[in-house]
């Protein structure tokens, strides 16, 4: 009997499970537990079912789609013993997800990591250009979608250089394809002459990239449309410098890569709806702003005319101002000398009349007489006359001579004492 | 008082001025004939001054006017 060493045995071993499969890859279905993942690249799992169990490794990266303890999955691989510990393992290349229930945990799970990583943050999303002139589109040229989202973008507006980077959709593969397209179209920078309208390709890091990224496809199954909540395809959209606009399936469909998406379009039809403004619509807002601009304008113009005509009659309006102004003035002096000048006629009208009354010979005009003695002086007492005594009368027209007779009554003087 | 030849160049802010204060003198009754009269034909000299003025400003502004226009 020949003895072997334990590397040997191993060794056999392996070769007769190879031989025996052919190399035939086996599907093995079960249910995950015990998931972990070696030193980030390892990954290793327990794939059971109610009676056994088996130990399955596979390579980090080969893994694309999230699992974790619990879900029921489709393991592709082939079986060998590990030489190092002697464990018996199911290799695998390549894990599906199996039933529907399977997809919608897994999707959720994958969703909650990505959210927790800020890969859905309404805060880093980027608006589109309104206008945009270069559009990548990464779609299916066979499909459907293409065809809605091409025709709607002509209807509405015009003048887009769009580059269709053709990929799978669906399957196996899409995810790969779609990444490298997304990738690709990042790296590409174009300079444009507005007057020729020519595109050269630039590695120069100035160079405009496209204005728009535009990913989408029609409505599928789940399955189908799993290709867009594939982790790579959700990071590569997340990761594009250009901003993206990504319309998977119909209204009801909603995958992670439009969620991680700047801008999400419902449907293909959607997608060119938010790309593009409906050139109508731009025109009546166009005539909207002329017309508003033009009445602005015209407001200027009469508000400076308005000024310019108060200049202009200004000056004549306050020298007429003054003028009135003079005219009243003046009139004032003259009223007042001329009361000022009443009043001093006034003054000498009372004088006259005051010195009028005291004139003596208008008191004789009233029938008084002036009594004068022999030397002519006027006599105001009796007792400066005595009987036979001559005095002259003064009256108002002329003068008499008399001889007094009596003087109070008595014919004879009474003796001085 | 200021002469008859202060009023060719006459500042119209001030002839104003000066017309208010006659028109005030005559107001306050003051009884000195001589002084009134003189005073009254000063008024009447700024008047004809200021007219004079305003009547030139006048013709300036129609002048500056025409050139414009």
């Amino acid at each position: 009997m020949k003895v072997l060493q334990v590397s040997e045995y191993i060794e056999i071993v392996n070769g007769v499970l190879r031989e025996t499969l052919g190399g035939e890859v086996l599907a093995v279905e079960g249910e995950i537990s015990g998931y972990r993942i070696n030193q980030g690249q390892w990954v290793t799992f327990d794939l059971k079912d109610d009676k056994a169990l088996i130990n399955v490794f596979i390579p980090a990266w080969q893994l694309n789609v999230p699992i974790e303890d619990g879900a029921k999955v489709r393991v592709f691989g082939t079986p060998r013993v590990y030489p190092k510990y002697g464990k018996f393992s199911l290799s695998a290349e390549r894990i599906e997800l199996a039933g529907e229930g399977a997809f919608k945990k897994a999707l959720a799970a994958l969703r909650l990591k990505l959210e927790k990583e800020g890969l859905f943050d309404a805060a880093r999303k980027r608006p589109l250009p309104r206008f945009p002139r270069r559009i990548a589109l990464v779609a299916s040229r066979e499909s459907a979608a293409y065809g809605d989202f091409i025709r709607i973008l002509n209807e509405r507006w015009g003048g887009l250089e769009i580059d269709l980077y053709h990929v799978l959709v669906q399957g196996e593969r899409a995810p790969q394809e779609i990444v490298n397209a997304i990738e690709q179209a990042n790296e590409i920078f174009l300079e444009r002459s507005f007057d020729s309208g020519s595109q050269t390709p630039s590695a120069q890091n100035d160079g405009k990239r496209y204005d728009v990224l535009v990913v989408t496809r029609g409505g599928g199954s789940l399955e189908e449309l799993m290709v867009f909540n594939d982790e790579r395809v959700v990071r590569a959209i997340h990761g594009s410098r250009i901003p993206t606009l990504v319309g998977i399936g119909h209204e009801r469909d909603l995958t992670l890569a439009e969620e991680a998406a700047d801008v999400r379009g419902s449907t293909p039809t959607d997608c060119a709806r938010r790309l593009v403004p409906d050139r109508r619509d731009v025109m009546f807002e166009l005539a909207n702003m002329v017309q508003s601009i033009e009445s602005a304008l015209r407001q200027e113009l009469d508000a400076g005319q308005s000024i310019l005509d108060k200049v202009f009659t200004a000056p004549a309006m306050w020298i007429a101002g003054r003028q009135t102004e003079l005219a009243v003035v003046m009139s004032d002096i003259s009223d007042k000398i001329d009361a000022w000048l009443k009043d001093f006629a006034g003054e000498l009208v009372n004088q006259t009349r005051l010195l009028q009354s005291l004139d003596p010979k208008g008191v004789l005009k009233r029938g008084y007489a002036i009594l004068k003695d022999s030397r002519g002086k006027s006599v105001s007492s009796t007792a400066r006359l005595c009987v036979g005594q001559e005095v002259a009368l003064v009256l108002a027209d002329g003068q008499a001579d008399a001889s007094i007779t009596r003087v109070n009554g008595q014919e004879r003087q009474p003796k001085l004492l | 008082m200021p002469s008859k030849k202060d009023t060719k160049n006459i500042d119209v802010a001030k002839g104003f001025k000066e017309l208010e204060d006659i028109s005030a003198w005559f107001e306050r009754g003051e009884t000195d004939l001589d002084q009134g009269l003189a005073k009254f034909e000063r008024a009447m000299e700024i008047a004809v001054a200021l007219k004079k003025r305003l009547a030139a400003a006048e013709n300036k502004v129609k002048e500056i006017k025409k050139k414009f226009e």
